[in-house]
C-alpha cells in the first residue's frame, strides 16, 4: 500500500489541522500575556511604567508601587479562576453532552456557595482552608444531587433532565442561602459581596492554599480529554470503542467539581465563564477535547482578567465586581447559544 | 475465528426481565440477522452480546472466556458495535469520526501511528467514503452517514461486528446500500456480523443465518429458508402471511395478509 510510504490522507489532515491550531495557540498565549499586562497597568488609580516595574518586583515604596503590588496577585487569581471555570465548563458540557452545561446552570457554584454560607453562619467559619473544603463538599453534593435527580426515570441522565434538575437546584440553593443570611445582619455585608463574585481582595496568602486543589482538578480534567471525545458519540458507541463510561464520567466530573469548589471558595460564584468560553473555543478549534480543554482554560483566564480590568475602569473611582461583568458579557452569549442550537441537543 | 456465545442468558431492565434463559451461539464468519416483534428482546440480546447490559443470570462468552473478564479496550479490539442512534458531534468530519475507531488500539500516551492511518484509509475505502473524508457528517445523506459510522466500526478492525437496526431511519435505497456493504465486508474480511433488523424480507435476503425471537426466547433459528415460514410469521408476529420465493434472489419472501386490499381468492 502506498500509505506506507507517504503519510495517508488522515495523517495529512491531522497535520494540517494541528498547524492551524498551533497558530491559534500562539495567538491565545499572546492575548493572555497582553491581558495580564493590562491588568497590572490599568485600574482606578493611574500609575506610571516605573511604578509598574517596581511594583511587580514587590516594591511598595510609593502608593503607586503598592497599588501595582496588589494588582499582581489579583491578576494571578483572575487567571487561575478564569482557567478553572473555563475548563470546568468545557468538561461539564462534555460529560453531560449538554451545550448549556455550566457550573452556574447545573447548580454546582450555588451548592458550593450555600455550603460556605452555612459554614459562616452556623459554624462561625473564618479560615480560608475551611472555606475551600466546605465549598468543594457543597459543589460535590450539588453535582451528585443534580445527577441523581437527572438520572431518575426512563432514559437515564438526558441533557434536558440534567439542565432542569440543575436549574431547580441552583434556585433552591440560592433561596436557602438568602434565607440563612437575611436574619443575620452581622455577616450579611461580607457574605453578600463575596456572593457577587470578585477577585479584588486577592492576596498570595489566599491563593496559595488553593493551588494543590486547583492543580489536582486541572490534571483530572485534562487527562479526561480522550474519554470525553468518545462520550460525545453517545454512551453506547463510547462503550463499544472501549471507554469505561461511568468511570470516565465520574473522574472528569470530580475534576470539574474540585475546580468549581476551589474557585467559588476564593472568589464567590462567578457565572457564565464556564458557559461562554468553551463555545467560543469550539468555533476556533473544533470539538476535539484534547485541544478544546486547554484552550478553554487559557481563554477563560483571558476572559476573567479582561472582565476584571473592565470592572475597574467602567465604575471609576469605584470598582465593579467581576461576577457582575461576566454576567453582562455572558447573558447575550447564552441567548445566542440557545437560539443557534437546535433542540436536538437538549 | 472468534466465537461469541450466550448460555442460560437472563437479562432485563430494573425488575422487568426480558430474556429468560436464552442459549445462542453466533455462527462465526457468517451474517446473522435477529428478527422479531417489538419488545421481544432482540435489542436486549444484542446489548448483552456487546456487554452494554449486564445479565441477571447466565453469561456471554467470547472464545470461551466470560465477557466481563475482558478489559474495556481489549474487548473493543475484538468486538465492534454500532448502536441504533449514535451521536455525531457538531462539525466533526468523516475522517475524524472514523479515526475514533482506532481508540482501542492506542495506548494512553501513544500517538497516531502509520498503522492507524492505514486502518482508517482501508475503512474509508471499503465503505466508499474516501472521497468524502473531509466532509462534515452533518452535510451527508442518511445512507452516507450510516456508511461513515460503519467505517468507524471497521477501523476498529474487530472480528465481530454487532449492529442494532443499521437500516432504521433510512429510505429503501440506502437500506439496500448499507446491507450490500455489510455483505461486502463479510465476504472480503470474513467479519462475523450480527444485526437486528426490522424488515423480514431484507433479513432473509442478506443473512446467512436468521434468528426469530419471541417473548425473550429464540423461537426459530437457521437458514432463511428454514426460518421464514408462514407458521413462524404467525407465531412470532401474530400475522397471517403468504411466503413465496423471492423472484430476484430465490430467498423466501413474506407477503402480509390484511383484512383489506386482498384479492378475493387470497382472502378466502
Amino acid at each position: 500500500m502506498t500509505a506506507a510510504i507517504a503519510p495517508g490522507p488522515t495523517a495529512q489532515a491531522i497535520l494540517r489541522r494541528r498547524r492551524a491550531r498551533a497558530g491559534w495557540l500562539v495567538l491565545v498565549l499572546l492575548a493572555l500575556a497582553g491581558a495580564a499586562v493590562l491588568s497590572v497597568a490599568l485600574g482606578t488609580r493611574d500609575v506610571g511604567w516605573s511604578a509598574i516595574l517596581a511594583g511587580v518586583r514587590g516594591g511598595t515604596d510609593t502608593i503607586a508601587e503598592a497599588v501595582v503590588a496588589v494588582r499582581v496577585p489579583r491578576t494571578v487569581l483572575a487567571a487561575l479562576a478564569g482557567a478553572a471555570l473555563g475548563l470546568a465548563g468545557a468538561v461539564m458540557q462534555g460529560v453531560t453532552r449538554n451545550p448549556l452545561a455550566d457550573p452556574g446552570i447545573l447548580g454546582i457554584n450555588a451548592g458550593a456557595a450555600m455550603a460556605v454560607v452555612i459554614g459562616i453562619a452556623w459554624f462561625g467559619m473564618v479560615r480560608l482552608e475551611a472555606f475551600l473544603w466546605t465549598a468543594i463538599l457543597g459543589a460535590g453534593l450539588a453535582a451528585g444531587f443534580v445527577y441523581a435527580v437527572g438520572t431518575m426515570g426512563r432514559g437515564g441522565a438526558t441533557p434536558l433532565k440534567l439542565a432542569l434538575a440543575g436549574a431547580a437546584t441552583a434556585i433552591a440553593a440560592s433561596s436557602f442561602t438568602v434565607a440563612i443570611i437575611l436574619p443575620r445582619n452581622d455577616i450579611a455585608g461580607g457574605v453578600r459581596s463575596w456572593q457577587v463574585g470578585g477577585v479584588g481582595g486577592a492576596t498570595w496568602e489566599a491563593i496559595l492554599p488553593c493551588l494543590p486543589l486547583l492543580a489536582a482538578g486541572f490534571v483530572l480534567c485534562l487527562i479526561s480529554a480522550r474519554s470525553l471525545n468518545l462520550l460525545a458519540l453517545g454512551d453506547e458507541a463510547a462503550a463499544g470503542l472501549g471507554a469505561r463510561v461511568a468511570w470516565a464520567r465520574a473522574s472528569a466530573a470530580l475534576g470539574a467539581v474540585m475546580l468549581c469548589g476551589a474557585t467559588t471558595a476564593i472568589c464567590g460564584p462567578i457565572g457564565f465563564v464556564g458557559l461562554v468560553v468553551p463555545h467560543l473555543c469550539r468555533l476556533l478549534i473544533g470539538v476535539d477535547h484534547r485541544w478544546l480543554l486547554p484552550f478553554s482554560a487559557l481563554a477563560g483566564a483571558i476572559l476573567l482578567i479582561l472582565a476584571d480590568v473592565l470592572g475597574r475602569i467602567v465604575a471609576r473611582p469605584s470598582e465593579m465586581d467581576v461576577g457582575i461583568v461576566t454576567a453582562f458579557l455572558g447573558a447575550p452569549v447564552f441567548i445566542w447559544i440557545v437560539r443557534k442550537r437546535r433542540v436536538r441537543d437538549l | 475465528m472468534t466465537i461469541l456465545s450466550a448460555a442460560a442468558l437472563q437479562a432485563g431492565y430494573g425488575d422487568r426481565t426480558i430474556l429468560r434463559g436464552l442459549d445462542f451461539t453466533v455462527p462465526p464468519g457468517r451474517i446473522t440477522a435477529i428478527v422479531g416483534a417489538n419488545a421481544c428482546g432482540k435489542s436486549t440480546l444484542l446489548r448483552c452480546l456487546a456487554r452494554l447490559l449486564r445479565p441477571e443470570a447466565g453469561e456471554v462468552q467470547l472464545d470461551g472466556r466470560a465477557l466481563n473478564r475482558f478489559g474495556a479496550r481489549d474487548l473493543a479490539r475484538r468486538l465492534g458495535l454500532l448502536p441504533q442512534s449514535p451521536i455525531a458531534p457538531d462539525g466533526i468530519t468523516v475522517a475524524d469520526l472514523v479515526s475514533h475507531g482506532r481508540h482501542p488500539h492506542q495506548g494512553l500516551l501513544s500517538r497516531w501511528s502509520p498503522e492507524d492511518d492505514r486502518a482508517v484509509a482501508r475503512a474509508l475505502e471499503a465503505t466508499g467514503m474516501a472521497d468524502l473524508a473531509e466532509r462534515d457528517i452533518d452535510a451527508l445523506s442518511g445512507g452516507q452517514r450510516q456508511r461513515a459510522w460503519i467505517a468507524m466500526a471497521l477501523a476498529q478492525e474487530t472480528g465481530i461486528l454487532l449492529l442494532d437496526e443499521p437500516t432504521t431511519f433510512l429510505d429503501i435505497s440506502h437500506q439496500v446500500e448499507v446491507l450490500d456493504l455489510l455483505v461486502d465486508l463479510n465476504r472480503s474480511r470474513g467479519t462475523t456480523i450480527v444485526m437486528v433488523l426490522h424488515d423480514l424480507n431484507l433479513a432473509a435476503r442478506y443473512a446467512d443465518h436468521l434468528v426469530a425471537m419471541l417473548d425473550g426466547r429464540i423461537s426459530a433459528s437457521g437458514s432463511p429458508e428454514a426460518v421464514l415460514t408462514e407458521a413462524m410469521v404467525e407465531e412470532v408476529f401474530g400475522l397471517k402471511s403468504l411466503v413465496i420465493p423471492d423472484p430476484t434472489s430465490g430467498k423466501p419472501m413474506m407477503l402480509p395478509l390484511g383484512r383489506h386490499g386482498m384479492r378475493r381468492e387470497v382472502a378466502e
